[in-house]
This record gives C-alpha cells, structure tokens and sequence, in this order.
C-alpha cells in the first residue's frame, strides 16, 4: 500500500502569463521574416529560448488577411501585415523581457526589426512599454498545471525518468546496494526537489 | 570615483543616499482634513528645517524628513493631470499590492494596523535622534507642531531603535550591504565600495550602480531618466517603502535547532546557510566555514564592516558555500541569476533591482526583555529607497524571496519570510553529497503595515507647501 | 487525446459580430469565475482566448487611414493531438460552452452540426510559422511529473534522518512498491 503523503494544497503562480502583441511588418517584414523562420527550422538553436527555460509555448504567426464568413461581416485586411506572437511563460514580466533582450538580443532583433515602431533591443524600458502599448489585455487563460512553472516541469519530468530506474532497481536490489543507488539519484536530482 | 552627474545634494532629502548613523529614530503618520491644512502641515516642516543629504563636518544630533503617500498628494491639492501620471503601483493602496507581495494568511493586510495601506496616511515624518532620551522629545514636540490647530490628526508613532552591534532580533548583523552609487560620495573615503556594492561587470569587474536607479531625474541602468508626473515635482526625489515587520525570535531559534536536528549540521552552520553570512556579517561565499562550536556566540562578535566583496560566479554557481535559497542571495543575487550559458553579463540582470535599505529595528532585544514584555511585538522597521517601487522593491519581495522560482528553487520561499504557501522547506546544497533539506517554517516576519511614499527634495517640498502643482 | 503526439498549436481567428464585442469582453471576464470549459480535455494544455482589432499606432509607425473595423476572436491552444482531433474533442465535450463564446462570432454554425463546425474552425485557421514548446510531455505525463516530484521531496525529507540501511525499507514502503515484484 502505497504511503499516504499529506495532500498537497497548490496556488495558482501569479508570475504565470501570457503575452499576445500584434505588430504591423514594414514593407520587406513578411519575406525577411519567411527568412528567419526558414533559418531557425535548419537551427533550431538560434531561438534561444531553451535554457531560459521560462517560456513553456510560444507562436509567432503572419496574418495578412481574414477569411471572410459573409455578412454582417466587412470585408477588410490589415494595411500591412501583422506579426502575431503570442507567449506563455513563467516569470515576472519585467525580469522576463530583461533576460531575454539581455540573452537572445540577435534573436530578437531578427524577428522585430521588420515591425513597425520596434525600438530596438538596446532598452529594457522601451522594449517593455513596446509590448504593453500593442499587447491585447482582454482575454481568458485555461492552463492545465497553473501551479507549476516551467522549472518546475522541466525538474518533475527529470525526476520522472529516474523514478522508473529508481523503482525497478528497489525491487531488485538489497538495502546496501539500493542506498548507494538512491544516493546518486539524490546528488543528481536534489536540486529538483 | 569620477561623477558623471552632478547631483545638488542640498536638494535631496537626507537619510537616502547616506544613513544617517544615529541610533534612533521615530516615524509619525498624519492625516490632514483640507488641503489647506496638509500644506501648512509640510510648511511648519520645513520651518523646523527638514535635512538634506549634505554632510556636516560633525554629525547632527537629530535630524528630520518627510515622505508623501498618493493620498498626500491628492490632500496637498496636486492636479488630477498630475497625479493620474504617477506609476500605478503609487497610485493604488498599498494593501491593494500586498496579497502579490507574499501578504496573505497572518500578514494578510486585514490583520494590519488601522489605517495602514488604506490611503488614509497622507505623509509620514521621520526623525532620527542620537538618543533615546533626546527622541523622546523630538517626538513630542514633533507630535504638538503637527497637531497645532486640531487640523491633522497624528497617529500613534513609531520609535524604532538600533540594537547593540547593529543587529537585528534575530541576531543578524545588518545594514552593511548597500549599492555604490554613482557619483555619490563615499562615507569612508578610505574604503571603496564599488566591489560588492556595485553591479558585477564581466568576470571580476564592479560599476557603481547608476544614481537614476534612486533618485529621480537621472539616467537609470537603461539609460532612462524618470520624471513623471512632472520633473520639478520628482526630480531629486526618491520612493520609499515603509514595512513593519514583526519578527518572532522564539520560533525562529526554535527552527534553527529543528533544522540543525534534521540536516546534522552545527546550529550556527545552518543559521549562515539560512542567511547567506555568518551572524557577524562574515559572507559565506568568502568563509564557508569556520571553527565554531554550538556555545559560540557569533553576534556579539561582529565585524566592524563585514566583507562585501564578492561574487557567487563561477566559484559557488552550485550553491555549496551560499545556498541558493539563502536570504542575501535572494534579496541581492549579484551575478547569480542565470540562464543556463545564455546570459554572459548576468550582473546585468540584477542591476535594475536594487534598493537602498534604512530600515531599523523595534522593540526590545528578547534577551533583555523582562518576562512580561518577552511576548510584546519585536521586529524590522524595514524601510528602502528605489526609482522604481514596482521594478526594485516588489520584484525583490515578490519574484525573488515569496517565490524561488527565478533562482530554480520552484515554491521554496525566503526562509526568513515564508508565509503559508510557501513548500515549508528549504535545500541546502552540499558539495559531494545530496542535498540537506531543513524545515522552513511559516510566518517567522509577519507583516504588520506598509505604505509607499514619495520623498520629494526639499525644492520640492516648498513648492507643495505654496500650492504650486494644483 | 492521441497518445504520444507531442503538445501542437491551433489557433483560429473569428470575426466578431459588430455590436457583441463588448458582449464577447464581458462573457471572457465571466469564463474566468467559473469551470473551465478546456479541463474536460485531457490533451489540453493551454488555451486562450483574446479579442484583438487595430492595432494601436505609436511612435515610429505609420499612421493608418483606414484602420480595421471589426473585432476579432483569436483562439490558441496547445494540445496532445493534431489540430482537427482537438477540435472535435473541443467540439463534443463542451459543445454548449463553446456556442456561448463563438455565438459572438459572425455566421458560427453551432457545435451541433459537426461538418459545418469543422469547416468554420478550419477556414478561419491561422497557421503558425514558427514555434516553440519547452517539453515534448503530454498533459498527463506532467501532472504525473509534478505529482511525483511532491512524492520524492517528501521521502527525500524523511530518508535524510535514516540510517542507510533503512532507505530502502522505506522507499518501498513510501511508494507502495514490494521487495522482489511489482
């Protein structure tokens, strides 16, 4: 019978978010950034974003026009293209913006160079004002883990694999040889506890 | 160190840029009924000489200054113009920002003082003194100067007082740690500050914190100059966060020996490890270790001026000397933030999230309390000074110590400041062996009030005084 | 949920029917105090929903004469299952939820009839040209992951005051495991 572990009261992380800003492309903006998307599909490494490890999904999208249903809807197109991009991460907001023009600046300015009004990466306090002025605040989050970070995650997940090995070798191994075992698993593994 | 700015010390308020270095001090929140009365109230102030930040070839034996809530503001007849332009975090109730902060459970602000956080303080006085005795009757007559004419009503003030070697009730040295500014004199000439007060450049370089990131109207780290609502208004100013921290010093030795029990460390090995310094002051990531046993008194020892300079990259990346979790690596990481390689300069990302901290104890020593004042209310009057209160301060408090996910710590809190969300544990790394892991308990510093407030320059203040922004 | 397909985006953008957009504001502001409709989907792991329009014109852009008239609807998720499978799932667990949402939306066909509902989504698709997704897990291997992260602190907390030779004992018995079986 399993042991029974106090049940585990979790809160919602108040520095999990999520950003949708929408950006209008200069005129070279869609075939400049068909480039760097084609860039980072050959190299993936050039995101960067892996060892932030504080954004759990991200999207960037060109719409240059909307399907039209029919009436009452108009019929009508962005003047220029836009570049949607949307984020969920884990972090305060601030720190999060820092780090990554901090980290990945190239990355950035890549991507929204070609955006009109882009500010460059040179200013934290630029960058952020840029992306709360054409960030859209009305919306609804569903998240199926709002208590966990992405640091979080990313430990369980670890921790999950060694969980097998660990398992199987307690039902195979005798106490002097499993403490030895459970030992390693906690030198390599106790950080993500 | 060269100044790149000259800033017209005259101008900025005392007691932000240098502490003061007297012993006492006592804080008197005021409420005015009419505009009128708010703004006589600030001219009997200045009447009595409100100090500015220039030094005196010889210490003053008191000293005064006045901070102004957003409530303040609007009393003392600031234009609707104006005061929608102050950053939001000012602009709503201080009780509004406590749940994020960590305030919940005991410290929810229900549970706060009356009128705290509430926008019922318009401004608060605060006058230091070099004793007791001579506090006692700047209180006094502070209390008959503001209170002349029945208009403002004074609430009950707040005495706070240095404790013996500069320690707080928990036995901590403390206050030793403060950011170089740029272009700000040094107290001890002789005595450089920039390494380990500053911010860490590239492997082993310092630069003096930029002096836009506490005053006013000067460039910050990103090049910005702050000036809203209006420069002549904010410049030379500063934010100030006033936090009253209750601290219960039983529980807290009561962890200690549980955790000592729990990890087989020595009490006063954990005790650093929980901090980040030896109770003298002494840094961990410069002494990991030393000869003590569990009789050895380590805050009756303390060093003049503890060790400060220091960096956690790349010598104590793991955390084996200072714990990542360790409460000075939280509240100032340093280099300490990283992003795996990503980040080369990580000084940079601690650079825009510094605060100067002149807070002071209050309440008796418990070991000096008589039994019946043993269960009377101890603790920090925690007070800090930053450009930005939402950027510095509340990133500190709320992505750094009530949370640990920025230091890869997930929902392990500050040990000192847990609250009752918090995984009620902390990791202590140790080099060749798993982790130790101590029990963290909650509310070991509840919070008992906070405001934040604007501490305009002294121009500043008289043109409040004469009605110059409505 | 299509097991073992890795967390994949859809996003669909939908005109809003003019005169509902506030409507469509106040209803998301609603959403938020009650069940989700996205927990009945086990392959869910985010979802959102954002009303967007013109965007706003600010320094160093240029100015726009005819500015975009309608609001629109964008819908993200990201889910274990390819972007059709989602939707249908969407589509039969939480049909009437999903009606009260896109009934703002011009010419919304109604979760009832299945071949019309696919087609709107799909029509008003919006192709995502790069993305990223910190783990390859499903939903349920996460919350597996964290939960079993919880269980390991636990007796990492207890087995630091024990004696090696009784680790293993223990072990067994924190995890419900016996010596030698399954």
């Amino acid at each position: 019978m399993t042991e029974e572990v106090a049940p585990t009261i979790t809160f919602p992380r108040p520095t999990n978010a999520a950003i949708t800003m929408i950006t209008p492309l200069e005129w070279w903006g869609v075939p400049w950034l068909r480039m760097q998307f084609q860039a980072t599909r050959l190299f993936p490494y050039l995101k960067g974003l892996e060892q932030f490890r504080s954004v759990y999904f991200s999207r960037w999208s060109i719409v240059t026009g909307f399907h039209h249903n029919g009436p009452p809807q108009i019929k009508e197109r962005p003047r220029t293209p836009y570049l949607v991009w949307e984020v969920l991460y884990s972090a305060e907001t601030g720190p999060y913006i820092e780090s990554f023009l901090t980290g990945i600046r190239g990355h950035i300015k890549r991507l929204w160079d070609s955006s009109q009004g882009f500010p460059g990466v040179d200013s934290v306090t630029d960058m952020s004002r840029y992306i709360a002025d054409l960030s859209w605040a009305d919306s609804y989050d569903y998240w199926a883990y709002r208590d966990a970070s992405v640091r979080m995650i990313l430990s369980g997940l670890e921790v999950s694999k060694e969980h097998a090995f660990l398992t199987s070798a307690a039902q195979s191994c005798g106490p002097e040889e499993f403490a030895t075992i459970y030992t390693g698993f906690l030198r390599r593994r106790g950080g993500d506890l | 160190m060269a100044a790149t700015c000259a800033i017209d010390l005259s101008d900025v308020q005392g007691g932000i840029l240098h502490g003061y270095r007297l012993e006492h001090a006592v804080h008197l929140s005021l409420h005015a009924g009419t505009t009128e009365a708010a703004r006589r109230c600030l001219a009997r102030l200045l009447d009595e000489g409100v100090t500015n930040a220039l030094r005196p070839d010889s210490r003053p034996s008191s000293t005064l200054n006045v901070a102004i809530t957003y409530a303040g503001f609007r009393m003392l007849g600031l234009s609707p113009v104006l005061l929608d332009r102050f950053p939001l975090v000012f602009r709503q109730e201080a009780r509004a920002r406590a749940p994020s902060l960590g305030d919940v459970g005991v410290s929810d602000p229900q549970n706060w003082e009356a009128h705290s956080g509430t926008g019922h303080v318009q401004m608060t006085v605060t006058a230091y003194a070099d004793s007791a005795a001579l506090l006692d009757e700047r209180t006094t007559s502070l209390r008959d100067l503001l209170t002349d004419g029945g208009e403002v009503e004074v609430l009950p003030a707040q005495q706070t007082h240095a404790l013996p070697q500069m320690v707080e009730h928990f036995g901590f040295a403390d206050g030793g740690s403060q950011p170089c500014v740029e272009g700000v004199p040094v107290s001890d000439p002789t005595r450089s500050t920039v390494a380990g007060g500053g911010i860490p450049v590239g492997r082993s370089g310092w630069s003096p914190v930029k002096l836009g990131e506490f005053i006013l109207g000067y460039a910050d780290e990103d090049g910005h100059v702050a000036e809203d609502p209006t420069s002549i208004l904010v410049r030379n100013g500063s934010y100030v966060v006033h936090r009253k921290l209750a601290q219960d010093v039983v529980a807290f030795e009561a962890s200690l020996d549980r955790a000592a029990a729990e990890s087989g460390l020595p009490r006063e090995l954990v005790a650093a490890k929980v901090i980040g310094r030896w109770r003298d002051g002494v840094p961990l990531v410069l002494s990991p270790s030393r000869s003590i046993d569990d009789d050895t008194d380590l805050s009756k020892a303390k060093e003049p001026t503890p060790a400060n300079d220091f960096r956690y990259l790349p010598h104590d990346r793991d955390g084996f000397a200072c714990p990542h979790g360790a409460h000075i690596r939280r509240v100032n990481p340093r280099d300490a933030i990283v992003f795996g390689d990503r980040v080369h300069d990580t000084g940079r990302l601690t650079a825009r999230h510094r605060i100067i901290r002149r807070g002071m104890p209050f309440g008796a020593p418990i070991d000096d309390a008589v039994s019946s004042e043993k269960d009377q209310e101890r603790g920090l009057m925690f007070i800090c000074y930053n450009a930005d209160i939402e950027r510095q301060f509340e990133t500190i408090q709320r992505a750094w110590c009530t949370d640990g996910d920025a230091f890869y710590l997930g929902e392990d809190q500050d040990f000192l400041l847990a609250n009752e969300r918090s995984s009620g544990k902390m990791t202590i790394p140790v080099r060749g062996a798993p982790p130790k892991f101590i029990t963290a308990p909650a509310d070991l510093v509840v919070t008992r009030s906070m405001e934040y407030l604007f501490a305009p320059s002294i121009r500043a203040l008289h043109r409040l005084a004469a009605g110059r922004f409505s | 949920m299509t097991a073992g397909w890795p967390p994949t985006p859809v996003a669909v953008l939908t005109p809003v029917l003019p005169g509902r957009e506030v409507d469509l504001v106040g209803h998301l502001g609603d959403m938020r105090e009650e069940p989700s409709p996205f927990a009945a989907l086990e392959s869910t792991h985010v979802a959102r929903l954002v009303v967007i329009g013109q965007v706003r014109t600010i320094a160093g852009m240029k100015k726009v004469k005819r500015p975009l008239r309608m609001r629109y609807l964008l819908f993200t998720a990201v889910a274990n299952s390819p972007a059709d499978v989602f939707l249908e799932e969407l589509r039969s667990t939480s049909g009437p939820a999903v009606d009260e949402v896109w009934n703002h939306c011009v010419r919304y066909p109604g979760h009832r009839d299945e071949t019309r509902f696919h087609e709107y989504m799909r029509q008003n698709s919006v192709d995502a040209q790069q993305t990223f997704r910190a783990y390859d897990a499903t939903v349920s291997e996460v919350r597996t992951a964290l939960a079993l992260r919880r269980r390991h602190l636990s007796f990492a907390r207890k087995a630091q005051a024990l004696p090696s030779s009784e680790i293993h004992e223990a072990f067994l018995k924190h995890f419900g495991l016996s010596a030698g079986g399954d």
